[in-house]
């Protein structure tokens, strides 16, 4: 594979250990909902691909998994870095996806257009992985929910405009529903279907 | 025995991967511990491997802690309480040596806790993971043995018969007759089983500042209680839940909080009980506390019951 | 301290250590290689193949070795050393209409196309032991008789199946599928009701004595399917493996199995002739017992899809499939030797709580009577 990419970026240089290091960020990112866990990696995969988003998904996806990346990643470079470094499936339809790439946030699909999984398996939902500017500056959200002890604020720059409301409506459909891993530029903040999510400017 | 807390670089030794999984495993216990965390109380399956230990003895909390371990890791290994009990020694040796792993047997020094059948005494902290090894990961199982059956009443919230069967206890006995394995519903949703720790420990579940990671390997089933998870042991109004109380404090250590072991000491049935967690029991007898028997000659007398095998360096003798 | 970490520790060793001297035994008998094992337990080393789900005879006749004769603990061996072993992909569909056929029977025909052939089988042995094997001697070779056919390739052997078919006496074989990947049970927690393909596969790697048992069950009216042994094969078949980057199949070598085909009591409705139906079995190395016993089981788990109620054991897949395999079981059933002591100390103190209970509502019932005329009887 790598012969008709000779120009292919790099993955991780100690895929065991870096690979364990991204987990345990995506894992506490989503077991303590709004806390930011640095992710770091891989350092240059294919624009618009960001760094760490290309970890994540280089840490979870394999040929067992399926993937669904949004227009702004359909290019020749992403779908090759991402077959070569995962092995896994693209795919079209985002139903059908086990991880989805979302690089261009204003334009995200709704969360609904995902794998909700079902009552019996609601495990079988998408992961979605959502590239932002960064938890510094932008909208603020007021978080409850399990992993968090009362209550915790966060501010996401470059989220889509009705996070909120995408929230609430996935909290609906409870055990149902797709959960958020928001990738910005070194690190990460994970949003599981539990999380209660309110705007406060 | 506390290992040296600097991480570990040196390759591990068995030319097995790092935590003896292959990449592609871990990555799909991963997953299913994401989706676990995500879903709080929901059992999800995983394709469990055969593992280089029996099916029974931990293979499931062995391939969670292998999925989520790291060189910078500090693991403890607990069975009973016990860092000793042999299993434990066994687990906590196989991750020495396919990881390199540092190990403790102290609580407050481990990032990462395997148990069977107890939650430490010594409150956890954040930035802990606890992993439970679990036999029989369905509460309503000992109700309705098909899974068939099980999973649609997770899939509703259909959780009328635990009740019948948990009210049936009150009447036939006047308790529910539930010492371990006591079912806790999670977040006001899920109904899960808290492995086998006795229902001393039950509250020990909620709020904890500790993530909890269940896994059971024979079922293929994991799942997770993130931190700061409302977990409620399910009782009636007019039965609330109470933990096991115990009327007498540990002989070595005087707790009056710990959970307690009862050592038979002679053949005329005399009794003593001692803390069940070793490590809290070590503890605070090294801060000065002392129980009605702690004298050093009781403790002498049950090391040495304890320690069966004799340390005489006689040959083993083969078969004739 | 109360309880040295160390003494765990070198308890484990020096039992690991007692344990290699016993499977050693006395010294002044010659230690077993495993090529013997391979060779003269070859029975048990296909058993261990089939239950640790692995062709290797070196493998599994060293597990043999190791576990000191314990075949479920010989296939635990395998099966944990299976785990760590790269996937590379499925091979192709062995066709044992091609078997190098080295032992066919048929119990639904007089004669028929191929014969019927004995092969080394126990069956018609005077169970007598053979108190000569307790001595030195040779074993002599087999008598070889030439082949009608000569030297050439052994004309194919038909299936007693396919003469039924020809007639449409018997179910059509499902169509094979080459799109649908065939499912792996060990890539996948076994969802229940589970396609055919994988419940042949647990049946495969199942404990042979369980599957023994229930197909025994049915005979006995638990669920039965009236069944024939519509033939028996056991032989050599070439696997063939199809890598995607080469396009075409590579060879890998020949393997024995045994195959059965049972035929069973018949289906059929008043839009559908009747006809007779299919059990299959199909498992490494000479095991007819176990093909049978499968081939039975395999039956009996179709019974839903062929219409019918299912009311025994060896009917309900939930129940078959959850239990089949014996490395999960020996270690579930082995697990409580583990220490229980915590959960046992909380039954007790309930137990105790309870008699105190009992003992006082006696006391009180006792005292609310008129005691003393019911202690003067």
């Amino acid at each position: 594979m790598n012969a008709h990419s000779p120009t292919l970026a790099a993955g991780f240089v100690d895929p065991v250990h870096e690979a364990q290091t991204c987990f345990r960020a995506v894992l506490d990112a989503l077991a303590e909902p709004g806390t930011a866990r640095a992710v770091a990696g891989i350092t240059e995969p294919p624009a618009p691909l960001s760094a760490v988003a290309a970890s994540v998904i280089a840490t979870l996806a394999d040929f067992e998994t399926t993937i669904w990346r949004d227009a702004a990643l359909a290019t020749p470079a992403v779908d090759a870095w991402i077959a070569f470094h995962t092995g896994a499936r693209l795919v079209e339809d985002p139903r059908e996806a086990t991880f989805a790439l979302i690089a261009d946030a204003a334009n995200a699909p709704a969360w609904d257009a995902f794998a909700l999984g079902t009552d019996l398996d609601p495990s079988t939902s998408t992961t979605v992985i959502l590239q932002v500017d960064g938890f510094d500056a932008g909208a603020r959200y007021h978080l409850a929910g399990p992993g968090i002890e009362t209550t915790r604020d966060v501010a996401v720059a470059g989220a889509p405009a009705d996070l909120a409301a995408r929230g609430r409506a996935n909290r609906d459909l409870f055990p149902r529903g797709v959960d958020l891993v928001l990738a910005g530029p070194t690190a990460i903040v994970g949003l599981p279907r539990t999380t209660r999510l309110e705007e406060i400017g | 025995m506390n290992a040296p807390l600097s991480p570990q670089t040196a390759p591990a030794a068995t030319g097995y991967n790092f935590a003896y999984l292959d990449e592609q495993t871990k990555r799909m216990i991963r997953r299913a511990l994401l989706k676990a965390v995500a879903i709080p109380g929901h059992q999800v399956p995983f394709a469990a491997r055969d593992m280089p230990m029996p099916y029974g003895w931990g293979t499931g909390g062995i391939q969670v802690t292998a999925a989520i371990l790291g060189s910078g890791d500090v693991l403890k290994v607990i069975d009973q309480g016990a860092d000793d009990t042999t299993n434990a020694v066994s687990i906590r040796a196989f991750f020495q040596k396919t990881a390199n792993v540092a190990v403790t047997t102290r609580t407050a020094e481990a990032t990462v806790i395997q148990t069977r059948h107890r939650i430490p005494e010594k409150p956890l902290k954040a930035g802990q993971t606890l992993v439970f090894q679990v036999p029989i990961p369905e509460p309503l199982r000992f109700l309705e043995p098909r899974e068939t059956e099980t999973r649609v009443m997770h899939a509703l919230a259909d959780y009328g018969l635990m009740h019948v069967k948990l009210y049936e206890d009150i009447a036939k006995h006047g308790h529910i007759a539930k010492t371990y394995a006591y079912p806790v519903e999670v977040e006001g949703r899920y109904v899960m089983d808290p492995s086998p720790i006795p229902k001393f420990d039950n509250p020990k579940l909620s709020m904890s500042p500790a993530l909890q990671l269940f896994g059971a390997g024979r079922e293929k089933r994991i799942y997770a209680l993130p931190p700061f998870t409302r977990v409620k042991s399910l009782d009636f109004e007019d039965h609330p839940f109470e933990p096991t109380r115990f009327e007498a404090p540990c002989a070595l250590c005087g707790a009056t909080d710990s959970y307690l072991d009862e050592v038979v000491t002679d053949d005329r049935g005399t009794r003593m009980f001692v803390c069940s967690d070793t490590d809290h029991c070590e503890e605070r007898r090294a801060d000065g506390h002392r129980g009605l028997l702690a004298g050093d000659d009781l403790v002498d007398t049950i090391t040495r019951e304890a320690d069966v095998e004799r340390d005489d360096g006689a040959p083993i003798v083969p078969l004739p | 301290m109360y309880v040295s970490v160390k003494g765990g520790e070198a308890a484990i060793r020096r039992a690991h250590r007692l344990l290699a001297d016993r499977r050693r035994g006395a010294r002044d008998v010659a230690e077993i290689v495993p090529d013997q094992i391979r060779e003269q337990l070859s029975l048990a080393v296909d058993r261990v193949m089939n239950e640790g789900a692995l062709h290797d005879r070196d493998l599994a006749a060293l597990a043999v070795k190791q576990a000191r004769g314990d075949l479920i603990e010989a296939a635990f061996l395998v099966r944990a050393y299976r785990t760590t072993l790269p996937r590379f992909g499925a091979s192709r569909p062995i066709d044992t209409g091609a078997m190098a056929v080295e032992r066919r029977i048929s119990a639904t025909y007089k004669d028929l196309p191929g014969g019927q052939i004995l092969g080394p089988t126990f069956d018609y042995t005077h169970r007598l032991i053979d108190f000569a094997l307790a001595s030195e001697g040779e074993t002599p070779a087999p008598e070889r008789l030439d082949a009608p056919s000569g030297d050439g390739p052994a004309a194919e052997i038909p299936r007693v199946t396919e003469l039924l078919a020809m007639e449409g006496l018997i179910e059509a074989e499902p169509e094979s599928d080459d799109e649908t990947a065939v499912g792996d049970l060990t890539r996948a927690p076994l969802r229940i009701p589970a396609g055919r393909d994988l419940r042949l596969q647990q049946l495969a790697r199942g404990d042979e004595g369980f599957l023994l048992a229930l197909g025994y069950s049915t005979q006995r009216g638990y669920g039965s399917t009236h069944p024939f042994a519509g033939e028996i094969r056991i032989g050599a078949v070439e696997v063939d493996f199809e890598a995607p980057e080469l396009g075409f199949a590579v060879p890998l070598g020949a393997i024995t199995v045994s195959e059965c085909q049972m035929i069973n009591q018949f289906a059929g409705s008043s839009k559908v002739a009747p006809t007779f139906t299919r059990g299959y079995g199909l498992a490494f190395g000479q095991v007819e017992r176990k093909v049978m016993a499968m081939a039975l089981v395999d039956r009996a788990l179709r019974t839903e899809e062929l219409g019918g109620a299912v009311t025994a054991p060896a009917q309900d897949q939930e129940f078959v499939l959850s239990h089949a395999d014996n490395v999960q079981a020996t270690g579930f059933v082995e697990h409580l030797k583990l220490p229980h002591y915590v959960d046992f100390q909380a039954e007790l103190a309930l137990v105790r709580a309870m008699r105190a209970e009992h003992e006082a509502r006696i006391e009180a019932e006792f005292l609310d009577e008129d005691g003393l005329e019911e202690a003067a009887e």
